[in-house]
């Protein structure tokens, strides 16, 4: 049986530059970063937040995923949850992380869409209850 | 502090044909299936397996996704772990999965794709 939803994808065009804003800007934990394979010149590079089972494989672009080429750099189809959406937002934005607008309230919570190194527009939300909840 | 992966989506062409799917044959639980706002004729469907704070949202392709619709029905770009995949693989494969293949052993474990009712590709791992 399914336990876990182990990794999600970012594509990225630096890994470099993607690790460096995961981990120093959104304060992610580096979960691996090793040889996709002996002598890849591409890194199997896993970051999670802190406690979350559930990590971002941060992969270059390449043949295998040439279908996710169009949504890079564009919004994503994952979402980001943290408990206070103002004081993350002040925070980040110390940070010099980019968002697109401050922290909008909607019926269901509130969010705010932020930019990563790779120009990928990820929302963060916030759940007013219990993420069963309407 | 960004706490965890909120969700994922998943895009699907019939809503209520990937909730028996993924509800029935994955056995995850369905953890909400509301109006998307009043009228809409596509619901915020999500499933998790159970326990899981991460979840999966199947979401109807609409226009917003445009830039998504080269990923429909191909493979999808998360990973679902099990503890056991040749118990899952033998289990899943009773209730009817369609799987690419048997589970293959790489040197980070084990793997295998299986499709979803929509015919996308799902990566099924044991690590």
């Amino acid at each position: 049986m399914i336990t876990t939803i182990a990794t999600v994808t970012v594509f990225v065009e630096d890994q470099e530059r993607a690790k460096a804003f995961y981990t120093e800007k959104l304060g992610f934990e580096l979960i691996n970063d090793s040889e996709m394979f002996p002598g890849a010149d591409i890194r199997w590079l896993t970051v999670a937040p802190k406690g979350c089972p559930t990590a971002l494989t941060l992969f270059p672009m390449g043949a295998q995923w040439e279908h996710y080429r169009e949504a890079m750099g564009k919004p994503q189809c994952f979402t980001l949850h943290c408990d206070d959406i103002m004081e993350t937002y002040r925070e980040l934005t110390a940070k010099g992380v980019r968002f697109l607008g401050e922290p909008q309230v909607q019926n269901w919570g509130s969010f705010a869409m932020l930019v990563d190194s790779e120009g990928n527009q990820i929302v963060l939300g916030q759940r007013m209850t219990k993420e069963t909840d309407e | 502090m960004i706490s965890r992966v909120g969700t994922v989506s998943i895009f699907v062409e019939d809503q209520d044909r990937a909730k028996a799917f993924y509800t029935e044959k994955l056995g995850m639980e369905c953890t909400a299936d509301n109006e998307l706002w009043p009228g809409a004729d596509s619901r915020w469907l999500s499933v998790a397996p159970a326990g899981a704070e991460t979840q999966i949202v199947l979401y109807k392709f609409d226009e917003n996704w445009e830039h998504y619709r080269s990923t429909f029905q191909q493979s999808q770009s998360l990973t679902l772990q099990c503890a056991d995949i040749d118990e899952t693989y033998r289990l899943y494969q009773e209730r009817g999965v369609e799987f690419l293949g048997e589970p293959e052993t790489q040197f980070w474990g084990r793997f295998v794709l299986m499709k979803d009712s929509e015919d996308n590709t799902l990566i099924l791992v044991q690590v």
